[in-house]
């Protein structure tokens, strides 16, 4: 019987333990017991939770494209149907074997299968197989081998869904494209029991209710889902406007009170069917539109979906957590048409790849969670940190495992979010003393030394206490005179306190040992600003006193670093020093470099200039780094200095961007092109752009208007004019004054 | 250092957080399919949103501003296999959920898309997008002022001929934010980062491998080079192997040498995300141990932990 050329079977590495269990309810006859024993859910899976047997992966070919599946009441067996394909299989651990062909030349050959169902009860070996083309065939499978058993011609008109009664199993509902349901009683093989009427288009899905025989609810295509009462055939008992286009599925929760709608809306809704509140108790935003949906047993809150068009997934949500989706398969290669629970970890689906497909959620599926990252960090310029941090992993893993879940290996869900969202603001930047720097440093001058000094000064007042010792040496590099005389320089500035205890400093430093000076470089290897926050602002007054302890704090190691040696040997000379600026200068560039401080090496590189032997290229960067960091902290005029004092052509140019304004002529509305009557007049209307409104010349100059009419002139022109009257000089009526 | 918290008022995982240009506003993006833009307000001292609005059909994993001669600009991928581009109305009150417009909805992708970011500015409105399967591609968008016709300027599988599953595969990118060289990537595929640039023909090719992953690469950041000398650049890694990684980017005018400078097993779990500061000089790291870590070199060159945000205190614990 089985068909090698389309048996697939696959099976993993490792196999999985069969619980005894198991086999025995799989075997077992129909669960006629449970009230929920309906559609595809079976009452043995609530005994057996957690325990049922891992099922392989089955995936079998079939020749054409599927498009609806059920499972036989004991669900061993499972019914396809499609285009020009209706088969059953015999479904267990094993594997999937073919059990019959159902092929009914006649009809079968032209037709597409739009629904197949396997009755229960009354119906339980019978399938009925809907088409698309109005007829619904029923086939008897009791032997095994199948056997039509009647052909119901409804006359073209097409077949959405079919649905039998799960208590009986004799009644038959079927929902049709021309907006009708219909209600068949299968003892009566000649005409329906009853027509419903629902007053909308298309019928797209019709269930009955799993335990109440009477009552049923339908899908339409405007939308709507409505609750009927067969017993009242007239009219509804119960409408929706469930979703903005159509509604194609619904789904009774198996405890009978809720029901669940999905539509191309892209939507699920929860229902609470028996309130009379007209919006759903929850919803799930899917990717696409919805085309089936089907609660998972034993899992009150989740439901699974698929998609009506565009995504091959079958997702699998809670209710509860409706943003991300608790799992989904990606088995399919085509959409995939029907799904169906086994029980409450094996997932039966069919789809367009002409495929049938087992699959156990335990074993083949994948949760969007694990997908996600559950962190998100930014940074801004101000060295502030976004942050969005999840709860400690480990944590969570004690929370998800649940008792019964962590038996199957499943760890469950967390179904909210416990992130955390701030913003951390790091003390290693100080915006405030950047600012001052980038406005108030001087950057290009003929006179280095003063612009080193006042450099200094600035880089104190901003408790940059270090750049300005900095600045201080670079003054003393670059001064040619001998020490005495620099020491004159200083002090003939105004703030010589300042400076001589930095000079003070600064040899207090050299003549330190060496060992020491290392030691304090290893303490202090931290960033430069962080060590200055620590330092007390000095205000003009007590400068003089802070002298004092400023010279018993440990020395400044990342200045000695660069210049000690040189001093000392010059020192030790003691003869008049042949600075050496090359060297020193460049290395100090390199540690503000690597600090990240390009203020400090665009101002020393603007500053010094020629006099610095560095590379084009590095300097080029340097300027549009901090460039950048100006345009980021909105400094616009610091940022336009630095382009129009830099000397590289291509920085300059930057100020040259998009200088130019197009004008058009306010007469005839054509651009102007500067053509030999330049800007003033227009080349196709021969009139001049503006011209006074007094003396009817052009204004060259200041151009004054009112900015109620829009006519102006000279300024002086204007003046005058309205010094007497108030009416615009134009006449056009407008009281300007 | 000091924290303060945002309530977001986001209904799930929030997956990326971007500031502007000019660090004054925030963009949040979450798994409940929404966006939301925040401002400092300066005398309340508190973040205030500028709007919020559904903008994907599924969970939005990234999103990132354009440079802002582009305008307002945001890009946001997810799930949903799209990539999304908002503008600003400038017009629409705030907190109406009409002051992003939809400029564009990119739905080339057959996966879903893990990662996207901007171009630098110098190469113009440029954005690069990987895709969950493995394919990167590069937008133009040529008007400014017409965002809504881009083109695919190039499209390019990490490893040619070697799709991955969606659910296998995980790629993440990010450009060489310098000005200077020529435009280059860095692009996570699996267990692999690579570095990749464009060859003779204008087409984009992996060059050089940072060595040394175990697991799949999570995500890749390459450090903005300011004032950095132009010796050397970095670029830092986070995988699924719990290291965090720097690699070290040396050039002699012909090739690229990538060599791994630290890596750092601190998390101990998952790191996730890895991303640098404006200048450079510190990199920040999170992942599902809760806690985000920033890291610094010391003057001698060796990087170490500055200091470690975690989500039960919400407090430093400086360790420099």
């Amino acid at each position: 019987m089985t068909e090698p050329s389309n048996y697939w079977l696959f099976r993993p590495a490792t196999p999985t333990p069969s619980s005894p269990l198991q086999s025995s309810t799989s075997v077992g006859g129909p669960s006629n017991t449970s009230p929920y024993s309906t559609f595809g859910f079976t009452s043995h899976s609530t005994r057996n939770q957690g325990l049922e047997a891992k099922r392989d992966l089955v995936k079998v070919k079939v020749n054409n494209p599927l498009s609806a599946l059920s499972a036989s009441p004991d669900q061993t067996r499972v019914v396809v149907g499609g285009h020009q394909v209706l088969k059953t299989y015999r479904v267990s651990e094993k594997g999937v074997r073919e059990e019959a062909n159902l092929k009914y030349k006649q009809y079968i050959h032209k037709q597409s299968i739009s629904d197949v169902k396997w009755g229960n009860q009354y119906s339980k070996s019978k399938i009925a197989a809907a088409s698309n083309n109005g007829y619904i065939q029923l086939w008897d499978v009791g032997g095994g081998k199948g056997k039509l058993d009647r052909t119901i011609d409804e006359q073209g008109r097409a077949i959405n869904k079919i649905c039998f009664n799960p208590m009986q199993g004799i009644l038959m509902l079927c929902a049709f494209q021309d907006g009708l349901i219909q209600m068949w009683d299968l003892r009566d093989r000649v005409r329906p029991k009853i027509t419903f009427n629902g007053r909308a288009n298309s019928a797209r899905d019709v269930q009955f209710h799993p335990s109440n025989s009477n009552e049923f609810i339908a899908a339409f295509d405007n939308g709507m889902i409505q609750k009927w009462d067969i017993r009242k055939p007239n009219n509804y008992e119960r409408r929706l406007f469930a979703h903005a286009s159509s509604a194609l599925t619904v789904d009774w929760h198996p405890d009978g009170n809720k029901v669940a709608s999905g539509g191309v809306d892209k939507i699920i809704k929860i229902w609470d069917i028996n309130s009379d509140d007209n919006k759903p108790t929850e919803f799930i935003p899917c990717i696409s539109a919805v085309a089936r949906v089907q609660w998972r047993p034993n899992q009150v809150d989740e439901i699974a979906s698929c998609s009506f068009n565009k995504d091959n997934r079958i997702f699998v949500w809670n209710i509860k957590r409706p943003y991300i989706a608790s799992y989904f398969f990606d088995e399919h290669e085509d959409i995939p048409t029907g799904i169906l629970w086994h029980d409450s970890h094996v997932l039966w689906s069919c789809s367009r790849d002409k495929t049938f497909i087992q699959q156990d959620i335990r074993t083949n599926s994948h949760r969007q969670i694990d997908l996600l990252n559950k962190c998100g960090i930014g940074w801004n310029v101000y060295d502030e940190l976004a942050f969005a941090i999840d709860k400690p992993a480990a944590d969570l893993n004690q929370i998800r495992r649940s008792p019964s879940a962590s038996d199957s290996g499943i760890v469950e869900p967390e179904i909210r979010s416990q992130q955390k969202t701030g913003v951390s603001f790091m003390t290693m930047f100080d915006y405030e003393s950047f600012k001052y720097l980038a406005e108030n440093y001087m950057i290009s001058t003929d006179d280095i030394l003063n612009t080193c000094q006042h450099n200094a000064k600035i880089a104190w007042e901003a408790q940059k206490f270090r750049t300005s010792q900095t600045w201080k040496i670079v003054q003393l590099l670059f001064s040619n005179d001998t020490l005495d005389e620099e020491e004159k320089i200083i002090t003939n500035s105004d703030n010589k306190q300042v400076s001589k205890c930095i000079t003070e400093n600064f040899y207090k430093h050299v003549d330190l040992p060496k060992e020491k000076v290392l030691d304090g470089m290893q303490e202090n290897e931290d960033s430069l600003s962080e060590s200055e926050e620590s330092d007390e602002f000095v205000t003009d007054e007590n400068r003089e006193k802070e002298n004092v302890p400023a010279t018993q704090q440990p020395p400044p190691p990342n200045l000695i670093k660069m210049t000690s040696k040189l001093v000392q040997q010059t020192l030790k000379s003691a003869v008049r020093p042949i600075w050496n600026h090359e060297s020193s200068m460049n290395s100090l560039l390199e540690y503000y470099a690597e600090q990240g401080d390009v203020q400090m090496c665009v101002t020393l590189v603007l500053v010094l200039d020629e006099r610095l032997n560095v590379d084009k290229d590095t300097v080029e960067r340097w300027i549009f780094s901090y460039i950048e960091l100006l345009h980021r902290f909105q400094l616009w005029i610091p940022a336009s200095a630095i382009i129009s004092s830099c000397k590289i052509p291509s920085v300059r140019e930057k100020n040259q961007e998009s200088t130019t304004i197009y004008t058009t002529c306010n007469n005839c509305f054509k651009p102007i092109i500067n053509s030999h009557n330049g800007f003033w007049i227009c080349d196709k209307c021969q009139k001049l752009l503006n011209p006074c409104s007094i003396c009817h010349r052009i204004v060259k100059g200041l151009y004054s208007w009112c900015q109620g009419c829009g006519h102006g002139g000279h300024l002086a022109h204007m003046q005058e004019w309205f010094q007497k009257k108030s009416e615009c000089p134009t006449g056009c009526g407008h009281y300007c004054a | 250092m000091a924290t303060q918290t945002i309530d977001t008022g986001h209904e799930d995982l929030i997956h990326d957080v971007a500031y502007d240009f000019y660090g004054k506003r925030l963009a949040t993006c979450s798994s409940d399919q929404r966006i939301k833009v925040w401002e400092y307000n300066v005398k309340t001292n508190i973040w205030e949103t500028v709007d919020t609005w559904k903008a994907h059909d599924c969970s939005i994993l990234k999103v990132t501003w354009a440079h802002p001669e582009f305008g307002q600009v945001l890009a946001s991928c997810s799930f949903d296999r799209s990539v999304r581009i908002w503008e600003e109305q400038e017009n629409e009150p705030r907190n109406s959920g009409r002051r992003f417009v939809l400029r564009a909805r990119i739905q080339d992708s057959l996966k879903y898309i893990q990662d996207i970011e901007f171009a630098p500015n110098v190469l113009g409105l440029k954005l690069a997008a990987c895709a969950a399967d493995g394919i990167v591609r590069i937008y133009e968008f040529i008007e400014v002022n017409d965002l809504e016709s881009y083109t695919c300027i190039e499209e390019f599988e990490i490893n040619p001929g070697n799709l991955t599953k969606e659910v296998e595969g995980h790629s993440c990118i990010s450009w060489c934010p310098s000005r200077f060289n020529t435009a280059m990537m860095v692009i996570g595929c699996g267990k692999e980062a690579k570095i990749f640039r464009q060859d003779g023909q204008n087409k984009w090719q992996a060059y050089e491998v940072l060595p040394g992953h175990e697991d799949t690469v999570h995500d890749v950041s390459w450090a903005p080079t300011m004032g950095r000398l132009v010796s050397y650049q970095l670029i830092a890694t986070a995988s699924k192997d719990q290291h965090v990684r720097i690699y070290k980017i040396t050039s002699d005018r012909i090739r690229y040498h990538a060599e791994l400078l630290c890596s750092f097993r601190d998390h101990n779990v998952e790191v996730w995300r890895v991303e640098w500061n404006v200048t450079g000089t510190i990199l920040s790291s999170s992942g599902d141990d809760g806690k985000v870590r920033l890291w610094k070199a010391s003057h001698n060159g060796e990087w170490k932990c500055m200091s470690v945000l975690s989500y039960d205190r919400q407090s430093e614990s400086s360790e420099i």
